[in-house]
């Protein structure tokens, strides 16, 4: 990306088993990507894809009695993988912080925002209990909710689903994190509201050096917001390039198909959409060789046998597809 | 004529307090709302969350009964119905709910699903349910083997799928879709907004396509309305609506969905403010004027419905 920056996280061969009563279920399966200072990265799929695992595994928030983690999470020269629980705990929430999907549910609905901002202030950032309730007041303030002073003693169903979100946007930003996992962060809201928090994102990473991964499906979202995109099927990275080489170059079957499925304003509307057949494969039961193979329209035979390496390019471009080859 | 005539629609819900639950409130869900529905035709309807686009389609076919208005269907007021007669009616007026989930009774086949609005309102053999229940399972994209089987071994695209089945086995004249689409990843979605679209050209079936995401609306629609807090504040075909908004609340709307266009930046975009109001206590006048960006002295009075171009109606008073 950046040349010569070096790498603030980087993800080397993740894989992430479930263990369940139906045999193992490998959710993530060998996942590699970079996330540079400063850039937000889009990580992009459709639910199942293992994108928010991917997001957890990294966090090791997931319980580790049912599930098994391989590959290496390198950050700040540390591997976190292997970081005891108290180590990744001080790390947890302060260098780098998660934004969740759902504002209903992840915020905890008996403690006052103010008390659920402030735990981590006074974790991380060693805070005594006064001065970590002020700096609630001023995250508040930041992430343009009205009134703070008033906020911040009210609970979260007190607050509308925009204004959990910024909540939940202040914790994750709390103690100056420079890594922001943002999981789906406007998919509950209303188009309006959405607005509002892209634009907020945007306005509070231009004053810092925090990195974004941001998850989601919304092809939209990531469009106007990341720099860089990677695209998971069925726990596998299947592309990743510039945002506007993805719009306008895409190689893997499967992105062109998403991207020609989206109804587009103002798009021509004689025309059908573009389905990708079928749906995506239990995890359980994987086909064999690629796995987009029964869903995409290009399929050759080696599709069906063996699974395509990954193809680089370049530094930022690379495609898991038999199709690809070095030259194109 | 237009299959479906909605006018001046109400839903008021009552808010009751203390002791004697005495009424001392009114949420306005709906807040006369008038449209029609033509055969054939998809008639779009968006808004956020809370402005009453659900309760407009449920007060449609009376599962929750209207406060006021009248809803006349192919020219007779289905308020004015005996039980029998509504009952009659409603095979004409079906529903594709928004989740896949919990609209399908887990203790039911797909074949039972499917089969019981037949048993319900036709007098056939057990064999002529069975073909005609396999016929819809084909024409909907599931395989007619599959009827054995219950809603949790499908995936959320097939089981909307199972729904839409269920909805035209007694061949309606008129489907709402409330967010019928809104749940599914979008490979999946696009799959079930063609086979709707397959399907009224077919059956010349009339849609009212209750929605949040613009884009699909605008994929899916013939005339598009746009609600706040109760009220159409905008009704116009789709491509007059998208093309040329006149309310600064639809304006706002549009301006606001992400492009998925990296090229396309949408620096310039209307960001509204704050929250939409309670509907427990809405604002004076024009509802929108507290976060509207053109808002004037005038705009604390209720703007008029009107007709401003031909089929293109609107409640703004920046349009006199």
């Amino acid at each position: 990306m950046k040349a010569g920056m070096a790498p603030l996280l980087s993800i080397v061969g993740l894989k992430t088993s479930f263990h369940t009563l139906d045999g193992t279920i490998t959710a993530v399966n060998g996942v590699d990507f970079d996330v540079y200072p400063g850039e937000t990265l889009g990580l992009v799929g459709e639910s199942g894809c293992g994108k928010s695992v991917t997001a957890l595994s990294v966090l090791r928030l997931l319980n580790p009695s049912m599930t098994t983690i391989h590959g290496q999470v390198n950050f700040d020269g540390k591997n976190l993988l292997s970081l005891d629980p108290e180590e990744m705990r001080m790390i947890r929430g302060g260098t780098i912080s998660m934004i969740f999907q759902e504002p209903m549910t992840s915020l905890n609905p008996i403690l006052t925002v103010g008390e659920q901002i402030s735990e981590s202030l006074r974790l991380h950032e060693k805070l005594g209990r006064k001065k970590a309730w002020e700096k609630a007041i001023q995250m508040l303030e930041i992430v343009q909710i009205p009134s703070p002073e008033l906020r911040v003693g009210e609970y979260p169903h007190k607050l509308s689903g925009g204004m959990r979100q910024r909540v939940m946007i202040a914790m994750a930003l709390s103690c100056n994190p420079r890594l922001i996992f943002a999981d789906e962060p406007t998919t509950a809201l209303d188009v309006t509201i959405q607005a509002q928090i892209i634009r907020l994102l945007e306005h509070l990473k231009k004053g810092s050096n925090t990195s974004i991964v941001l998850i989601t499906h919304d092809l939209g979202v990531v469009a106007q917001m990341a720099s860089r995109v990677v695209v998971m099927y069925a726990g596998r990275v299947v592309e990743e390039a510039p945002v506007v080489e993805l719009f306008h170059d895409a190689r893997h079957p499967y992105t062109k198909g998403l991207l020609k499925s989206v109804p587009v304003l103002g798009g021509d509307k004689k025309t059908r959409l573009n389905e990708i057949p079928g749906i995506v494969p239990n995890l359980l039961h994987m086909p064999k060789g690629c796995s987009f193979h029964p869903r995409c329209s290009m399929t050759m035979d080696i599709c069906k046998k063996e699974s395509p390496s990954m193809i680089h390019f370049n530094k930022n471009r690379r495609v898991a597809c038999w199709l690809a080859t070095d030259d194109f | 004529m237009p299959v479906l005539e909605v006018e001046n629609l109400k839903k008021y819900y009552p808010v009751r307090k203390g002791f004697l639950q005495r009424t001392v409130n009114h949420v306005k869900a709906v807040d006369g709302v008038s449209f029609h529905l033509n055969p054939g035709e998809t008639l779009g309807l968006v808004g956020e969350s809370g402005c009453g686009k659900t309760t407009v389609g449920r007060s449609i076919l009376r599962l929750t009964p209207p406060t006021a208005g009248t809803v006349m269907f192919k020219g007779k007021d289905l308020g004015k119905m005996d039980r029998e007669t509504l009952r009659k009616t409603r095979t004409s007026l079906q529903i594709i709910f928004q989740d896949p989930f919990s609209s399908l009774n887990p203790r039911m086949n797909v074949g039972q699903i499917i089969a019981e609005p037949i048993k319900n309102f036709e007098d056939l053999s057990k064999s002529k349910i069975r073909q005609r229940v396999a016929k819809l399972m084909t024409r909907v994209g599931l395989r007619s083997a599959q009827t054995g089987r219950y809603p949790h071994e499908f995936s959320g695209g097939q089981r909307q799928r199972i729904g839409i089945a269920r909805a035209l086995a007694v061949n309606p004249d008129v489907i709402i879709c409330d967010e019928a689409v809104s749940a599914l990843d979008v490979s999946i979605q696009a799959q079930i907004i063609n086979l709707l679209r397959d399907l009224q050209e077919e059956m010349n079936l009339a849609y009212l396509f209750i929605a949040h995401d613009l884009s699909v609306v605008e994929h899916i629609s013939h005339r598009v309305a746009v609600m706040y807090l109760g009220r159409i504040v905008e009704l116009a075909s789709a491509r007059s609506l998208y093309k040329n908004p006149l309310h600064p609340y639809t304006k706002a709307l549009l301006s606001a969905v992400p492009i998925p266009d990296p090229l396309v930046k949408q620096e310039q975009n209307i960001v509204l403010s704050g929250d939409v109001p309670s509907p427990l206590d809405p604002p004076e006048g024009c509802t929108f004027h507290p976060r509207c960006p053109m808002a004037r002295d005038k705009c604390r009075t209720r703007p008029g419905y009107r007709e401003i171009e031909p089929d293109h109606w609107i409640a703004c008073h920046l349009y006199p």
